[in-house]
């Protein structure tokens, strides 16, 4: 496995830094 | 030890960003993985928080691709439970820069404090990467002229040391 492959499965998915930082806030303020 | 002015800590958000998103979140990783003389600082605790919100937005089996690549990539830290990973691992792991996209960290209030307990400076990746410059700082840490990067920041996992 290398970065490339895995970025390359990770364009798949469409997120927004908005929801990574929603997602990490709700996470931490469990 | 590595000198301080050469460790990072990546937040959660930035690594999470790295792999789902790309961006300046990428291209400040990209700076970290292209040179073996800079380090990565993490704890178990960052690093999970970062593969819950991989799984979250993506898929479990995306995260636990994603896991066992950066556990290699990364020093590992411990710090106490309930303080901020990010700051932790800066003041655990002698890091200079912290890089989060969390804004509540980046105001001067906020940068005060976190200073009084450690010399770090938060930054988003897109201000690292236009402010980070590894060949002004190579002679300091390893000597000499700066080579350029040394390692291929996308081909392979590396081992943390």
């Amino acid at each position: 496995m290398s970065w490339e492959s895995l970025f390359a499965e990770a364009t798949q998915y469409e997120v927004s830094i908005d929801d990574i930082r929603e997602t990490l806030r709700t996470l931490r303020d469990d | 030890m590595t000198d301080p002015i050469a460790t990072v800590v990546a937040d959660a958000d930035v690594l999470a960003a790295d792999l789902l998103l790309g961006g300046t979140a990428r291209e400040a990783m990209d700076l970290v993985r292209g040179h073996s003389w800079l380090r990565l600082v993490a704890s178990d605790v960052l690093l999970d928080d970062a593969e819950r919100v991989i799984a979250e937005l993506s898929e479990t089996s995306l995260a636990a691709d994603w896991r066992p690549m950066i556990d290699s990539l990364v020093q590992l830290v411990e710090h106490p439970e309930g303080d901020h990973p990010a700051i932790a691992c800066a003041l655990h792991g002698d890091a200079r820069h912290v890089l989060s996209f969390d804004d509540t960290l980046q105001t001067a209030e906020a940068a005060a404090g976190i200073r009084a307990r450690v010399e770090t400076s938060v930054k988003s990746p897109d201000q690292f990467v236009r402010l980070f410059d590894p060949a002004a700082i190579y002679p300091e840490v390893v000597g000499g002229s700066y080579p350029g990067p040394d390692r291929d920041p996308r081909d392979s996992d590396r081992t943390g040391d």
